[in-house]
């Protein structure tokens, strides 16, 4: 019996992460540049709506893997604890250098609801280096899944 | 970089076009069980040449800023086509006339479960596993040769167990990290009684912890195809694994932590404790007393280095039995047991695959066979 389960569950949700954050991105730089975008508020907020719920839970991830380094991480499947890992391994070793490891998921979370153009931006920023995360959390599912040519 | 956007998109949106062109073609040969999933794989045609025209639209708009953007949406819908392209389309363009087996056993599943009733499935081959989905249709693999037969097509039923897992995922979830608390005070205790395997070392009984999440999720699916397929989800498993060589009996400390399901001879072990629980003592026993027999033939000495304990044995057991309650897998029921391999072949799956197990496990030689009449019995009376 093979594995596929938990690539395929690994892939999907990238995704639809990667998806939600570019259209988030594009939305908001075509708003910041003063044009307008209506054909794309609606798939903007409902993106929104998915980056909410996934940052919810990569804070509480990251709070139980950072709480007890040594301890283990419960109910989570073995790619969920390699994202969080590598996700506070990377905000460790950027050190200030990136906005990432500036602030909490939480804190990301907290600035999807902004209508103020400079936290916009600042999310924007941000989005773009979680998004980095995710397509390199990404590449070893699909090299599972795809395989190698 | 926006010239090779665009050129990127076009070739995408070519290489749909000719994906929806073959599932056109497809449509005039598949049977009944095939179509709704034909009819998820078009409108996964359409999405994907939606978000291309998006992306070229988008290019077109000038602006520099959101060209990186429109790049990683670029390559997340070129994934998507690629995963669709690979795994899923092959799924209505493979299609001959021996998948028919296959689709009936797997459209009488999903019917006999709400949460799967109106799920499109088709199959693929490859190694016995699944692409468990809840909003697209379900992917089974399964080797050539099994396809064409009864005796492992049991193995599907495993396989469908993550897909039951899917469906209740937030309880499933909770389950077993309780398991994993329980497994981890286990874990304690024993250093504290001083057991072997270094569990004094914080990190790797952190390991043993978390690599039950995915072990709890195998040893649950193996219960789930014995809870609907009984001996003959037990005689598949058993005697396709059993004969694969050393690394299903044993692994060694390190490569556990590597492991994604537990060593197949714990997997043997559980599912003949669940096969005693519901009373089949004797087949349990059996079951076991082949595995140990192979091990010492081996020089295998059971050992899980820690990762398994007897210790942790009721604590499985009953996490296994709450995700079943959550489940809810359709139970084989006494009469599907069947009692005599003269029984009339049969147009209840474990009926006749329970049937097919015991004429095989009586007289192979003669097997073929029959298995070729009770085939064309239950694709006719389909």
């Amino acid at each position: 019996m093979s594995t596929e389960w938990l690539s395929a569950r690994s892939f999907e949700q990238d995704q639809e992460l990667i998806s939600a954050i570019n259209t988030l991105c594009i939305h908001l730089k075509i708003r910041l540049r003063g044009l307008p975008d209506d054909g794309r508020a609606e798939a903007a907020a409902t993106a929104r709506g998915k980056l909410v719920l996934f940052l919810d839970a990569l804070e509480r991830i990251t709070a139980e893997a950072a709480q007890s380094e040594m301890g283990p991480l419960l109910g989570r499947d073995a790619r969920q604890r390699q994202f969080a890992k590598s996700f506070l391994s990377e905000r460790r070793r950027l050190g200030k250098r990136k906005r990432l490891s500036q602030r909490s998921p939480q804190q990301i979370r907290n600035l999807l609801g902004s209508s103020d153009a400079d936290e916009q931006r600042l999310l924007v920023a941000y989005l773009e280096e979680l998004r980095m995360l995710l397509e390199r959390h990404i590449h070893a599912d699909t090299v599972r899944i795809l395989g190698e040519i | 970089m926006r010239g090779l956007l665009q050129v990127s998109n076009i070739d995408l949106l070519r290489e749909v076009e000719r994906a929806w062109r073959a599932l056109e073609a497809a449509r005039a040969v598949i049977p009944p069980e095939l179509e709704g999933y034909c009819d998820w794989a078009e409108k996964v045609c359409e999405e994907i040449r939606q978000a291309v025209r998006n992306n070229l639209a988008d290019i077109a708009l000038g602006i520099d800023e959101i060209l990186v953007d429109i790049l990683s949406a670029t390559q997340e819908t070129t994934r998507s086509f690629h995963v669709f392209n690979q795994r899923f389309l092959s799924g209505v363009l493979r299609f001959q006339l021996s998948d028919r087996l296959c689709l009936r056993l797997l459209k009488w599943l999903h019917s006999e479960h709400a949460v799967t009733r109106d799920s499109p499935m088709s199959i693929g081959d490859g190694e016995f596993s699944i692409w468990p989905a809840q909003d697209t249709p379900v992917l089974y693999a399964m080797p050539p040769s099994a396809q064409r037969g009864l005796l492992y097509l049991p193995l599907f039923f495993h396989e469908f167990g993550h897909l039951l897992y899917k469906h209740h995922e937030p309880e499933m979830d909770d389950l077993v990290k309780n398991l994993q608390r329980a497994i981890a005070d286990r874990l304690l205790a024993g250093t504290q009684r001083g057991d072997d395997y270094d569990l004094s070392d914080l990190v790797y009984r952190k390991t043993i912890v978390e690599t039950w999440f995915e072990w709890t999720q195998e040893i649950f699916c193996d219960a789930v195809g014995y809870t609907i397929g009984g001996p003959a989800f037990a005689n598949a498993f058993a005697v396709y694994m059993r004969m694969r060589g050393r690394g299903e009996y044993h692994a060694e400390r390190d490569e556990l932590a590597l492991c994604s399901h537990p060593v197949t001879w714990l997997r043997i072990k559980l599912i003949a404790d669940r096969a005693r629980q519901s009373g089949a003592g004797p087949e349990a026993d059996e079951l076991e007393r082949s595995w140990a027999v192979i091990a010492a033939a081996l020089g295998v000495t059971e050992d899980y280095y820690g990762y398994f304990e007897q210790t942790f044995l009721d604590d499985v057991r009953q996490t296994v039995t709450d995700m079943l309650t959550e489940a809810g897998p359709r139970e084989l029921r006494q009469e599907e047991l069947g009692s005599s391999d003269t029984d009339a072949p049969s147009n209840s799956p474990p009926h006749l695959l329970n049937q097919s197990w015991r004429r095989f496990l009586r007289d192979p030689g003669r097997y073929a066979a029959w298995e070729d009449l009770a085939i064309r019995g239950f694709l006719e009376k389909q």
